[in-house]
């Protein structure tokens, strides 16, 4: 049975110009311990997905889904209440700009032993302030950060974003969570700082049997540690499979021009001549095309595109394209 | 070929706080030159705080340097010189939907720097502004339009063309496309390029994105703490570089685009 | 750090410095300070150390030292702008939550209606009509002064609720409640305007800071939003409008001194314009520097305070 089990999941926002489909019938699933990366542009609704899961949502929002559940917890039917104490104990998000989300005003340290539960703990209180500094301490050390002193006592600014991230994620695991959604963890910081995120995504995932759904929006970042993949864009699914499958052959024109972006696939053409890339930008939620949201995008685009197409099976790899690609 | 830009020994100090007590020099940039000839890329790399950033903000003039001397075509720029820099060397912005005024229509945006800056009559204004919203990939109506009309895309494309609106020798870019999203970034770094071949623009990229370095560039800076570690051409960069910290950027750079299924332990399979 | 409070404390003596050049130009053309009626430096600085050493002239009504007389009339008007100041936070903070949270839009919209009909009141007639309708029909509270005088205690701070809370247990609780009842309405009169003032800044600091990735963060993790509230939100909202509060010092001051009047309260007001009536220029003079002091030292100490207590503050003058 799958950790996370999601079924048609539909957000609609009411706009000035009516209802839109942010997110159209998005089913995704991630079995424990593995990493799921999504992976879609700004505006493709995959940020929304990881919303909806862990239930923020705005009045002019209306979510639906046959099915969303985390293990056995059905998060569509739970209070107010029941689903702080969801959000508290089984899942944690990291976001980018890390440094932007703790508070400027506190010390890590202190933000960071709030986030400790205390349930487990047995003892005086007299001594739960000590256990929870040690308890900050094992967890800074555990995201990779040796001068714990120094970061404790810092204030937001006063840190790197990487350091922030570590710390985030720190945050977020100190209540072993049951899933982690990363939501673009590494976007906007320097090679170095990523990949030492993305390692420690991974190793969380490995040594700790982390599951993780990996939000981002290049195959870079996500295929270093996501067994699967779904590609969305504009709020439907496009593409799912396994990420080595889906790097060697793709179906849906859309992942091929983000696997066209891959530097490797890049370096295939000499050093300033003009990118591959597709036409057009992603379309406003206002003025989503009808059928095949990528159709007036698309290179290989029919008259058929106009009707959108169903999400059909070859084996484990799932593609909604009325002409798929076919290679080699 | 003639050089372009020369950046002498440019530097740029401040004053912090540190504690209750202590005052402390910050060397924001330290003794930075390079050179840039025309129809050349300059990435300028760095972690944050090294400094790069404000060395963008040295070279368009929005900072005064401590010490050093910027040339263009061998003229000393003097900062506050406004009227001569901006026919030289001009920025974009990291975030086009700050910087672009929401209140002015596009048209107004792009006229702007021409009526402060030209000569040009109404009609010789008009045409230059159609010109240059052709050359970005906007189409002319789209000067009647307010900046919030835009999407990311386009604005980027906008905050592109009013660089490019007075003819700039050299356009620097602070993060600008280096944007989210892939298909933007290509269709950005394809216009970038159309502009440099058809009138032989430099740029100067301040970005961390290598993949669009190692495609862009024909220079490379690295900068750690202000100073300038490493500064080459591109291939030797991405080749066989001699600073340690640039050697350790590439390995985490490479070893993301080598990655190979075989070494993945997955216990479950 | 001490870089930046030198530079306030700086400005605190320059504005200082202006102020009293401009009692000792008034004092001048009206032969308050001496023979010497020239103005030049030596007779400014000669001024400066008679203020110093606490000769701020004499009355030329009742021919009394202006310095005790004024000493003994600021606490009452500090104390009612005080508990004003006091009243304005305990009900602007709440509300100005409630209207900031964006929870709910008809409460929000009647918090900031009620907020700008307050504002919109003139006070003076406020005043009266509390007193004809509390004071004079129901006879809740007292028309007028500042205290029960028949209750016989010391008064050594010249602050009526701090005297009266140190006073004999005998007389101790009629004191406190005779202050108290005495105080009330000049309190609640004289705090409309900052609470306004307060409900406003709260609004609209917690309205952006609740907009900030890391109240959104907390929500993630499953803490309420009343929790993030008090965690995050008054925390990261209340520091910066602080200095604009301490603006606002300023003006509540001058109301004081008008409510004065209505109430017969005994304070610096009530003194101030007595001694207009009685062209008294020296006592004009002394109210005018002791007032104007007063709210450049609150001006600036907000400032100062808010500097140490909040990082965000300090990290701003780092990059100046």
């Amino acid at each position: 049975m799958p950790l996370l089990d999601i079924r048609n999941l539909t957000i609609e926002m009411d706009m000035a110009e009516g209802r839109v489909k942010a997110v159209d019938r998005v089913s995704l699933t991630i079995n424990e311990g593995k990493v799921r990366g999504l992976i879609g542009e700004s505006g493709s609704g995959k940020s929304l997905i990881g919303k909806a899961i862990v239930g923020i949502s705005k009045p002019n929002w209306r979510i639906t889904a046959d099915r969303l559940r985390l293990g056995d917890i059905d998060l569509m039917n739970l209070s107010e209440r029941e689903r702080r104490r969801v959000m508290r104990e089984d899942i944690a998000m990291i976001f980018q700009d890390p440094a932007t989300c703790l508070d400027p005003s506190e010390e890590v340290g202190t933000q960071l032993e709030k986030s400790i539960p205390t349930d487990n703990f047995k003892g005086g209180f007299w001594r739960r302030f000590q256990w929870r500094k040690k308890q900050a301490q094992a967890l800074l050390h555990k995201v990779g950060i040796k001068d714990h002193r120094h970061v404790m006592q810092s204030y937001p600014y006063e840190l790197s974003q990487g350091v922030c991230q570590q710390v985030m994620i720190a945050m977020a695991i100190a209540g072993k969570p049951k899933l982690l959604i990363a939501d673009e963890p590494s976007a906007s910081m320097d090679p170095n700082t990523a990949s030492q995120i993305l390692k420690l995504l991974k190793r969380l995932n490995q040594t700790n049997n982390m599951t993780i759904l990996l939000v981002s929006n290049d195959f870079a970042t996500v295929r270093e540690l996501a067994q699967d993949v779904s590609i969305i864009y504009c709020g439907q699914i496009v593409e799912v499979a396994q990420t080595k499958e889906i790097i060697s052959r793709a179906f849906h024109p859309y992942t091929q021009a983000l696997l066209d972006a891959l530097p490797e696939q890049r370096r295939q053409s000499a050093a300033k001549t003009p990118m591959k890339n597709l036409a057009g930008s992603v379309p406003l939620l206002q003025h989503l095309p009808i059928g095949c949201r990528l159709g007036p995008r698309c290179p290989h685009a029919q008259k058929q595109c106009v009707e959108q197409p169903v999400l059909q099976k070859k084996r484990s790899h799932l593609f909604a394209c009325h002409f798929p690609l076919k290679q080699e | 070929m003639a050089e372009l830009l020369r950046v002498q020994n440019l530097s740029h100090h401040y004053y912090s706080h540190s504690g209750w007590l202590g005052r402390k020099r910050v060397e924001a940039v330290k003794h930075v030159s390079f050179t840039l000839e025309p129809s050349e890329t300059i990435a300028i790399l760095g972690e944050s705080g090294s400094g790069k950033s404000t060395l963008a903000k040295i070279l368009s003039g929005m900072t005064k340097p401590s010490s050093g001397d910027i040339f263009v075509n061998g003229e000393g720029l003097i900062f506050g010189d406004y009227q001569r820099r901006c026919r030289l060397i001009r920025m974009i912005f990291q975030d086009p939907h700050t910087s672009l005024n929401p209140n002015t229509t596009i048209g107004r945006i792009l006229e702007a720097p021409l009526l402060l800056n030209t000569e040009h009559d109404n009609l010789q204004r008009q045409k230059k502004i159609d010109e240059v919203l052709e050359n970005v990939g906007l189409l002319r109506d789209h000067s009647e339009f307010y900046p919030s009309m835009l999407s990311s895309a386009q604005q980027q494309r906008l905050s592109l063309a009013r660089a490019l609106i007075l003819n700039p020798k050299v356009i620097v870019s602070d993060g600008g496309i280096a944007a989210q999203d892939i298909s933007l970034r290509a269709q950005m770094a394809n216009i970038m390029l159309e502009q440099q071949r058809r009138f032989g623009l430099s740029y100067v990229i301040v970005t961390n994105d290598l993949d669009l370095v190692q495609h862009l560039a024909d220079k490379v800076m690295l900068m750690h703490q202000g100073e300038a570690v490493e500064y080459c051409d591109n291939h030797t960069f991405f080749d066989n570089p001699a600073h340690e910290l640039s050697k350790r950027l590439l390995r985490s750079y490479n070893s993301r685009n080598e990655f190979s299924y075989k070494s993945r332990t997955d216990p479950s399979t | 750090m001490t870089r930046y409070i030198m530079r306030r404390l700086n400005l605190l003596i320059i504005t200082l410095l202006i102020i009293v050049f401009i009692a000792f130009a008034f004092g001048q053309t009206q032969h308050l300070n001496g023979v010497d009626t020239s103005m030049n430096l030596r007779t400014y600085w000669d001024f400066i150390a008679r203020l110093l050493s606490g000769d701020w002239g004499t009355s030329s009504v009742s021919g009394k030292p202006i310095y005790p007389e004024m000493i003994a009339v600021l606490p009452a008007t500090l104390e009612l702008c005080f508990a004003a100041f006091l009243v304005s936070f305990i009900v602007g903070i709440p509300l100005g939550s409630i209207a900031g949270m964006h929870k709910k839009q008809w409460m929000r919209n009647t918090i900031m209606s009620i907020t700008l009909v307050a504002h919109s009141i003139p006070i003076f007639w406020l005043a009266l009509v509390l007193v004809m309708s509390l004071s004079l029909q129901m006879g809740w509270f007292p028309v007028s002064g500042r205290m029960d005088l028949l209750l016989d205690y010391p008064h050594p701070t010249g602050f009526a609720l701090i005297d009266a809370w140190f006073a004999p247990a005998d007389v101790r609780d009629a004191a406190i409640s005779s202050v108290i009842s005495h105080m009330a309405i000049p309190t609640l009169v004289l705090a409309v305007v900052p609470t306004t003032e307060v409900i406003r800044q709260v609004t609209i600091s917690l309205g952006n800071v609740m907009q900030q990735n890391y109240v959104k963060t907390a929500l993630t993790k499953g803490f309420s939003r009343w929790k993030i509230l008090i965690d995050h939100g008054l925390r990261n909202a209340i520091p910066p409008i602080l200095p604009n509060l301490g603006w606002q010092f300023g003006s509540v001051l001058t109301t004081t001194m008008i409510l004065e009047v209505v109430f017969d309260w005994p304070g610096v007001g009530r003194w101030l314009i007595n001694a207009i009536y009685q062209q008294d220029y020296a006592a004009i003079q002394g109210g005018m520097l002791a007032i104007s002091g007063i709210v450049i030292f609150t001006t600036v100490a907000t400032d100062i305070f808010t500097t140490l207590i909040y990082p965000l503050h300090r990290k701003e003058i780092y990059e100046h």
